[in-house]
């Protein structure tokens, strides 16, 4: 009777929450593996759901720091228009400048104007040159240009005179024929101001329009009449660097312009508000004013949320009413805004792809502990399954119920941890967090499913076979280990020559490529694989080493390690990816946060530097000492030099010409320290310094001179006009303060001198030493000396790298990143532990009633444990620090660093070794536990279920 | 082997005789069951064409020492392993050319198994009346009559005052005593034991087969033991031997009533004649004669005659 139909004597389907409800009555007995699973589920929600909130934190902070950062000009809104805007009632005469200017706002998109306060408005005249009195030159010319400022008051002190006022008053015109009258106006200008266009209070100026100026360019000029001017008041503002200036100083200071011929002085001066009915036809026509609104970013009102609709938004704005050959008398907008939003973007993608290594490691450590959970239960649970498969389970059945386990169990713990990680975060919301908690939740159950499915399908007759201690490697485990290999390899490859972020057709970063973000996961499944299958060599080799021993304990911990590498061997690749992940971050962190210091260094090359900026040299009042607090000042220029060939070496390099006892004492005992050879530290004399004969002591990169050079030889370099002869004493790979990429040479000042004592040499930087607290007082003695002296304090911008919310988010994201998963590794040996105790538990007790001791047992656990756990870490350390050293160069690094230095990988095996020892410790606390646990249970318990 | 009987006549009788189809009314038909394992390298050949034959409502022993194929034979009738080759019907249900879906129903509903191990019987986290009402959970029965038939049950195997209890308030041969209802819960046609008394004590082995004998005598269920324990065999009326993965023997019991009203006990063991004419001889007879490799065949009138191939030398006449 073959294949004899069997008739399904109750329904179609058995009532599948009527098995499910049965089958999970077996959580009542499973209260330590109901626990593991909502920890699991828990603790890896809380890290999956954290992740895109903290990025979201991160985004938002360094949206708003790329914009606080910028100047006031670049982050700003100013649009500006040439126009005759009709004065308003004598109460509001610029009222409708300033309707106009909320008019233009109201037409922004409504992204724009989420960000932007209401405007701030300036009104301009045309330029005008100053009549000069023919008998009485001037020695410059001069120009004013009148201004009203929209709550200009607020922001300036009188310290003479009086605002300026309507006066209803002409003056004749000297020399004018026919006789002519201007209309006087009453303006004030800033104490500088006035102390460069050499003008007091009380002073007259006549004032014609520029004949070049493009508003009054298409008017005849013989029809443009002369305006006059009084100085009623003097004023100083009060804080040039104010938001409200948006960085136009004119009203501060007049601008001079030296054409190489004469030098030309600008300045701008307030006009009466109630003057500007009459102003623009003061000179006999109706003159244009230049109008501006400034509408000021309120970076509090930035979310990184609303960035692709922002950048679109201004996108269309700079299309609409970008500056560029426009027609004045249209609408123009300047802003530097969508600049600093395309370099947010870009380091923002730059970040989420470096960070999106971390969160695929932790994806891949979380899921691997998952697994490892529900591998382990679905161990524990084999002869229960069995039976039920015997009963007449079928597949469905047992699956179901599993599914409905899973998602009774894991999906009200991962909501509640998804609420709880966003009351903790408290940034802003994120789909893709509470996407994460159930998927967390999905995953936990599909992966309880796959590990019961070998149980709920294979045939019985091999289940019943028992565990077969498998020595062969199935063909199919076999391809698909080569596989992951062989794609591990391949990323790496791929991230080493096209970088994490891969490439687009701009060469811009635009997305993460997430295939090769998973690259060090892949990584460490691959050697991962590899370890579990040969870690258990060597401990064969160990147990018949220690089979020669009188000693129990070893050889038969070691031969059940070796025979039963299934038991250890998912705790093993857990442990392994969480130190390599662990690891691969910490390198990352202190190659980012040591590179940073030192780029820093690298670049200003002492605690601050002073240099000239766009005058080329510094002027000789610039003295850094007389600053407070500074305790060491060394000169120094800086120029392009080229070798001249008629000696080895050619080509151009950086050279640098500074005094080296004082550098010395400038950089001693910093990371910029100049270990300045003998040598150089010298006082060369005689007067034939920079011959051939008394050439004078240089240290040179390997790159100067085309290579060719060594200690010892000498070379000829064009230093001031003169060929001058030098000596290698040194040859240095790099040089603070001077650029690595750039062939250098450094030669001591006094002897340049020495060998030009009739020609003065102006430095162009001064290096300095002082603590970071003198830092305003020197800016400030600086500035009073030379306005073209620039400072760049070294700690400052440092903190402008390091402390980038981007940028540190880098560095924080790996951090936390380091912990969580060291936390995993404890956590998967402390679940693994506990969820076979009760098995362990009952070998233990068998080998206990043939005479095992206490000790010995607990000798016994140490030899099982310790070669799976040292295995895992040692290969985890060492996997994520050659991950680190293969990864490092596609990753760009050099973005998080700052200029300055190429990147070199740092290892802080001071805290690897702190890493490794603070998982010992969890691994080895949880081990203890389970040992202390065991010891509880009698044997008889244990041994006897069931029996009385 | 003799010519003076005409074979050919003899045949043709045979022939002209209707035979009934083999194990045609059986319950449980084996027919050169053959079952190899495989173990990495190495092939076991676990059932060597064994024959078998239970009738309905029968209770038997299968006895035989460890690896004769006793075990192996449980799990095939079980449906928990698929034999290699033979004929294996069971309640009319071919083991051989059953899907997976088939033999899960047929494990469900045919077929109740008792085990040694009370950890392989009953699931501990549920209480006596859970485990019992598990298998009919399983086949879909409802809540109300599961209820009513998993007490029943274990009133029928003594355990009504036991019903949540869970299997580790319970002693062994009260569990065992469960694992038996739990079989009964779907009221199958065949129930397997696989060494049920192989932890007990001699008296509480004595109410295991007690509650064997009622499932099968009331409830007409086919029961399968499958024991080493030479007291088992007593306890019923049809012992079958396997050895090397064959019928060998079968000892039948009967009671038979002596001439002063006594009741005794009269076992007869049987070699067992498989399908092919294949007969094991017991391995003392073997040993006794001496016979190795062929022996001479007799056909008289009502017995066959089996001699050894040479013959044997007295000792101590020399003859």
């Amino acid at each position: 009777m073959a294949g004899a139909d069997i008739p399904a004597r109750r329904s179609s389907s058995a009532p599948f929450f009527g098995v499910a409800a049965a089958l999970l009555r077996r959580l009542r007995g499973e209260r330590e593996l109901v626990l593991v699973i909502i920890a699991a589920v828990i603790l890896t929600t809380i890290v999956f759901a954290a992740i895109p909130l903290l990025f979201n934190r991160m985004a938002d902070d360094g949206m708003r720091y790329a914009i606080d950062n910028a100047s006031p000009i670049s982050r700003n809104l100013i649009a500006r228009q040439v126009a005759s805007i009709p004065a308003g009632s004598p109460e509001e005469v610029l009222g409708p400048v300033d309707d106009a200017g909320r008019e233009f706002r109201s037409s922004l998109a409504p992204s724009i104007q989420q960000i932007i306060g209401e405007p701030s408005y300036i009104v301009d005249t045309t330029r005008y040159a100053v009549v000069e009195n023919p008998e009485h030159p001037f020695p410059f010319p001069r120009f004013v240009t009148l201004r009203y400022q929209q709550d200009v008051d607020q922001h300036l002190t009188l310290v003479e005179g009086a605002m300026p006022q309507v006066v209803d008053e002409i003056v004749p015109i000297p020399g004018a024929d026919p006789p002519t009258e201007a209309p006087v106006f009453e303006i004030a200008i800033s104490t500088e101001t006035a102390r460069q266009i050499q003008v007091a209070v009380g002073d007259s100026l006549l004032l014609r329009p520029a004949a070049d100026d493009p508003l009054v360019r298409q008017i005849p000029y013989n029809q443009i009449r002369p305006i006059a001017v009084r100085i009623s008041g003097l004023f100083e503002v009060n804080d040039v660097d104010e938001e409200y200036w948006v960085s136009d100083t004119r009203l501060n200071r007049a601008v001079e312009f030296d054409d190489g011929m004469v030098v030309q002085v600008f300045a701008t001066a307030l006009f009466a508000p109630d003057a500007y009915p009459t102003l623009g036809g003061g000179s006999g026509i109706s003159l244009p004013f230049q109008y501006y609104w400034r509408y000021f970013v309120d970076s509090a009102k930035l979310d990184a949320g609303n960035f692709e609709a922002l950048t679109a938004d201004m996108r269309r704005l700079d299309a609409q009413y970008g500056v560029v050959f426009t027609d004045p008398t249209k609408m123009a907008v300047t802003t530097g805004l969508s600049r600093i939003l395309r370099d947010y973007s870009s380091q923002r993608n730059l970040t989420r792809a470096i960070l999106s290594l971390m969160t695929v490691g932790l994806i891949g450590v979380g899921g691997a502990v998952l697994a490892l959970v529900a591998g382990i239960a679905a161990d524990r649970r084999r002869d229960s399954l069995l039976l039920i498969r015997g009963r007449g389970g079928s597949a469905p059945q047992i699956l179901g119920s599993l599914l409905v386990e899973g998602l009774l169990i894991s999906l009200p713990c991962a909501v509640v941890a998804y609420l709880l990680t966003s009351l903790l975060v408290g940034s802003r919301n994120s789909i893709w967090s509470f996407a994460a908690a159930i998927g967390v939740a999905l995953a936990m159950t599909l992966l309880l499913l796959v590990a019961h499915a070998g149980f709920a399908r294979r045939p019985l007759g091999e289940l019943e076979q028992g565990e077969v201690a498998i020595e062969r490697v199935g063909v199919r485990r076999l391809v698909i280990e080569v596989l992951v290999v062989a794609l591990a390899l391949v990323g790496v490859y791929l991230v080493r020559r096209r970088g994490i972020a891969g490439s687009s057709a701009t060469d811009e970063i635009s997305s993460m490529d997430p295939w090769l973000a998973a690259v060090p996961v892949l990584l460490g499944l691959a050697v991962g694989l590899l370890i579990v299958r040969i870690y258990p060599l060597p401990v064969r080799l160990f147990g018949w080493l220690s089979s020669l021993r009188r000693d129990l304990v070893p050889v038969l911990g070691f031969r059940r390690t070796s025979r039963q590498p299934g038991a250890t061997s998912l705790p093993v690749l857990v442990l392994l990816l969480s130190l390599a992940v662990s690891s691969f971050a910490m390198v990352l962190t202190t190659t980012i946060s040591r590179g940073q210091i030192a780029a820093s260094w690298q670049q200003v090359g002492a605690d601050y530097r002073v240099t000239s900026g766009e005058t080329g040299s510094l002027y000789s009042l610039v003295d850094p000492s007389k600053a407070e607090g500074v305790e060491a000042v060394a000169k120094a220029v800086i120029s392009n030099a080229i070798f001249s060939g008629r000696v080895p070496g050619s080509g151009v390099a950086q050279l640098m010409l500074v005094e080296p006892a004082r550098l010395q004492d400038v950089t001693a005992g910093t990371p910029a320290d100049s270990h300045m050879p003998d040598e150089m530290m010298r006082e060369q004399t005689g007067t034939d310094i920079g011959q051939p004969t008394n050439p004078i002591p240089a240290i040179i990169s390997p790159s100067a001179g085309s290579g060719r050079l060594s200690v010892g030889d000498t070379f000829a370099m064009t230093v001031l006009s003169r060929e001058m002869t030098f000596v290698v004493v040194e040859v240095r790979n790099r040089f603070s303060g001077l650029p690595v990429d750039r062939a250098f040479v450094v030669a001591p000042l006094p002897s340049i001198a020495a060998a030009n004592p009739s020609r003065p040499i102006r430095s162009t930087d001064m290096f300095v030493r002082g603590p970071r607290e003198i830092e305003t007082n020197l800016d400030a003695t600086l500035r009073s000396q030379s306005q073209g002296a620039v400072l760049i304090s070294r700690a400052a911008l440092y903190e402008a790298v390091h402390d980038a919310p981007l940028i540190a988010g880098v560095a924080t994201g790996f951090r936390l990143g380091l912990v969580v998963t060291a936390l995993y590794a404890g956590v998967a040996v402390a679940f693994a532990m506990l969820l076979r105790g009760k098995a362990r538990a009952r070998d233990q007790a068998y080998l206990r009633t043939l005479g095992l001791s206490r000790e010995q047992s607990l000798g016994l656990t140490i030899v099982e444990q310790a070669p799976g756990i040292i295995v895992g870490i040692a290969a985890g350390v060492g996997l994520g620090v050659a991950a680190a050293w293969l990864i490092a160069p596609g990753l760009d690094l050099i973005a998080f660093i700052g200029p300055g230095l190429p990147v070199e990988l740092q290892i802080d095996w001071p805290a690897i070794i702190l890493l490794v020892v603070v998982v010992l410790i969890v691994t080895t606390v949880a081990i203890l536990l389970t040992i202390r646990f065991a010891r509880k249970i009698s044997l008889g318990e244990v041994l006897r279920l069931g029996d009385r | 082997m003799t010519d003076t009987l005409d074979f050919r006549s003899m045949a043709e009788r045979a022939a002209r005789a209707e035979r009934p189809q083999f194990g045609g009314g059986s319950q449980i038909i084996c027919d050169n069951l053959v079952k190899i394992y495989k173990i990495a390298d190495l092939e076991v050949v676990a059932l060597q064409g064994l024959d078998l034959l239970v009738a309905p409502g029968e209770l038997i022993a299968i006895v035989g020492a460890s690896g004769s194929g006793k075990s192996t034979l449980l799990n095939i009738l079980g449906g928990l392993d698929v034999p290699s080759a033979g004929r294996a019907i069971v309640a009319g249900y071919d083991l051989l050319n059953m899907d997976q879906q088939e033999r899960t129903r047929y494990r469900r509903q045919v077929i109740g198994f008792v085990w040694q191990q009370t950890a392989r019987n009953l699931l501990p986290y549920l209480n006596a009346r859970e485990n019992v009402e598990l298998p009919m959970i399983l086949d879909g029965m409802p809540s109300g009559l599961r209820r009513e038939r998993a007490l029943e049950l274990l009133t029928l195997v003594g355990l009504a005052d036991r019903t949540d209890h869970r299997p580790d308030r319970l002693s062994g041969g009260e569990q065992q005593r469960v694992a038996i209802a739990v079989a009964l819960a779907n009221a199958p046609a065949v129930l397997l034991a696989d060494e049920p008394t192989g932890e007990l004590d001699t008296a509480t082995s004595t109410q295991i087969f007690e509650v064997l004998r009622s499932a099968s005598s009331q409830l007409g269920v086919t029961v399968v033991v499958v024991t080493h324990d030479p007291l088992v065999s007593t306890q019923v009326n049809r012992t079958i031997a396997i050895r090397d993965g064959r019928t060998s023997s079968e000892t039948l019991r009967r009671i038979a009533v002596g001439d002063e009203g006594e009741h005794e006990v009269i076992a007869e063991e049987y070699a067992v004649l498989d399908r092919a004419g294949r007969l094991q001889l017991p391995r003392d007879y073997v040993d006794a004669l001496e016979l190795e490799r062929r022996v001479r065949l007799e056909l008289e009138a009502d017995h066959i005659g089996v001699w050894p191939d040479q013959p044997r030398t007295d000792p101590e006449s020399g003859s």
